[in-house]
């Protein structure tokens, strides 16, 4: 215990602290993708982030856009409706272990069914279990806009109504989960996003974050 | 030994096979598919307090990790704990170059073959912008079937002397390979440098001995720095000459890796010459040739908020580049545009379908993909995807600018 620096004394009382991290840890490994090893190294990545502000071990929205932008004030539509469906308790911040589930969505073997339900989520701005017109175009908006690109209202609303066209098959004018899945079946290649081929290797990403 | 074994539940660590400043080399084996692969582990502690050596290994290991060719040894994985960083690359069965020709000189026909292999890895790195610095025989190893393997690749700056074989000190460490111009005060050009360290491992093939070698390090370098080396008897004409063009002390009169491909010597029996052309070369017709109209799922999947890749990648995403623009311009013509302004620069065109195209560097693979969809009536989304070596030349300077020329001008 002498010979112990701050730090590591730190590390130590907190794992005295939280006896059942290592429970956790385990439970995660058994529910996810991700093997024991990648879970803890998935930590290391994970204190890292969520130290990075605010020092409470979770990871709040400023952290989240600071890891993806390196600007923690950077104005995203996108990255906003990703923290918020990482954020599955929906307490604003983002846990752990729903950093983990989160991330196990994304990995290479994950099954298409659950990205496709995932994506879906992401793109139910209201949360009512469907995808709206209006949901569309302001995403649609969004997305012009990030890309500065600048088109006439008759354009957006003609990409709008060929899509919801292609989408709705029972024409209620909104895309439902099952619709939602035919459309993927059709137009593969949106799924591409849901799918991080570096998750697989959990250990080399690491080596980005953690060598000094 | 490392600590844990099997090292991350898949590697069985097993004999040294090297250990050098930073980092020690062992054999392991791959216990998911029993394949033999060559760890080098590295420790964080040797290399931290220098923050230049630390970037130059995150960059080379990142550029490592893109480099595939036949004649270059596989990096496979790369691994970090909180101390070590563990390389896992190709283990190459057959052995050194050095020992085959410590056991004597090499046939003009074998020297022909690997010199060949070299220029093919040599050519390809090149064209996406990666120098080796640290070429030498300890680099190149020849496996079971008799081709040859450069190694080290993109590591020359934890290379280091990196031999268990204590015979091998007697080169490492000297500057036998170096060309004159490195150890002159100011910049150097890393792919001319390269191609004089070639030069050296050529001459060394055919003759056995170093070119410009002296016990004194400063003879050495005189000798260097003058250029003067004497072939020995048996050597040919031909080879006496393609020599004398690899070990020109001048780098800008130095023959270069894309003319060595035509010198008479090289040329002999080599049947892997990459044909230059500027034509179209249709590979795969039956792809689809119907434009893309993205849908508006499509476009939103654009956003650069929904890649989380950047929350992992740190500072290797900048490796591979990219991005998408939108031009008013009919399909037809972005590709026509594209065609034609490469026709200034040294690339091909490979047509993977009417409106996806491979812009491919000399010597290399696919490097940049272009690919248009239409977004309306007037305008098409270009998406440019690869990166290292010809991007920035290519798309960024001259493609680019030729496209965006014609932004604003009409407005959906």
């Amino acid at each position: 215990m002498a010979n112990m620096t701050v730090k590591e004394c730190c590390c130590f009382l907190k794992k005295l602290r939280n006896p059942s991290r290592a429970t956790q840890h385990a439970r995660l490994a058994s529910e996810t993708l991700f093997s024991i090893n990648e879970i803890e190294a998935l930590y290391d990545l994970f204190e890292g982030l969520s130290y990075a502000i605010i020092e409470d071990g979770r990871i709040h929205k400023e952290e989240f856009l600071l890891a993806l932008f390196s600007n923690s004030s950077m104005q995203n539509f996108f990255a906003d409706r990703l923290f918020d469906t990482f954020d599955i308790k929906k307490n604003g911040v983002i846990e752990f272990d729903e950093f983990v589930r989160s991330l196990s969505v994304f990995h290479p073997d994950a099954p298409e069914s659950v990205k496709i339900e995932f994506m879906f989520r992401l793109y139910d701005l209201k949360h009512n279990g469907f995808i709206e017109r209006d949901e569309l175009k302001e995403m649609v908006l969004a997305l012009l806009s990030e890309m500065n690109v600048d088109l006439s209202e008759d354009a957006v609303e003609s990409i709008l109504n060929k899509t919801i066209l292609d989408a709705d098959l029972n024409g209620d004018g909104k895309i439902d989960l099952e619709e939602w899945k035919i459309f993927i079946s059709k137009n593969p290649s949106i799924l591409k996003n849901m799918t991080l081929p570096l998750l697989r290797q959990v250990f080399t990403f690491l080596f980005y974050i953690l060598t000094p | 030994m490392p600590e844990i074994n099997p090292l991350f539940g898949k590697y069985e660590v097993g004999k040294l096979l090297g250990c050098g400043a930073f980092a020690k080399v062992y054999h392991a084996r791959d216990i998911t598919n029993g394949r033999s692969v060559a760890i080098k582990i590295i420790n964080k502690h040797r290399i931290s307090h220098n923050a230049h050596l630390v970037s130059n290994v995150k960059r080379e290991i990142a550029i490592m990790r893109m480099l595939r060719h036949p004649y270059i040894v596989k990096l496979l994985e790369v691994m970090a704990t909180k101390t070590k960083i563990y390389l896992v690359m190709e283990y190459v069965k057959g052995g050194e170059l050095f020992q085959k020709v410590s056991k004597g000189r090499l046939p003009e026909s074998v020297s022909r073959k690997y010199f060949q292999q070299l220029m093919s890895a040599i050519g390809y790195c090149h064209s996406r912008g990666v120098y080796h610095r640290d070429l030498k025989l300890e680099n190149v190893l020849i496996d079971e079937n008799g081709d040859l393997k450069v190694s080290a690749f993109g590591l020359s700056a934890v290379t280091g002397q990196i031999r268990a074989d204590g015979l091998l000190h007697t080169l490492c460490g000297t500057p036998s390979y170096v060309a004159p111009e490195v150890f002159m005060k100011g910049g150097y050009d890393g792919a001319t440098a390269d191609v004089w360290s070639c030069g050296v491992i050529l001459f060394v093939m055919n003759a056995a001995y170093l070119p410009f070698y002296d016990s004194n390090l400063m003879m050495m370098y005189k000798k260097i720095y003058d250029g003067e080396f004497r072939c020995p008897r048996w050597t040919s004409p031909d080879l006496h000459l393609l020599l004398s063009r690899l070990l020109d002390t001048n780098p800008a009169t130095r023959i270069t890796v894309d003319e060595i491909q035509y010198n008479s010597w090289f040329k002999k029996g080599h049947s892997m010459i990459m044909p230059l052309d500027d034509e179209l070369t249709v590979v795969k017709r039956e792809e689809q040739d119907k434009l893309t109209a993205l849908n508006a799922f499509d476009i939103i999947s654009f956003g650069s908020g929904l890649n989380l890749s950047a929350l992992f990648d740190g500072e290797s995403s900048s490796i591979g580049e990219g991005e998408r623009v939108v031009v008013a311009e009919s399909p037809e013509n972005v590709i026509g545009k594209v065609v034609e302004v490469v026709k200034e620069v040294n690339v091909r065109v490979k047509k993977r379908s009417e409106f996806v195209v491979d812009l491919v560097g000399r010597n290399g693979e696919g490097v940049i993909g272009i690919e248009v969809f239409r977004l309306t009536e007037q305008l098409v989304v270009v998406e440019v995807k690869g990166g290292m070596g010809i991007y920035e030349e290519v798309w960024s300077r001259k493609i680019r600018p030729e496209l965006i020329e014609q932004r604003d001008v009409v407005r959906g």
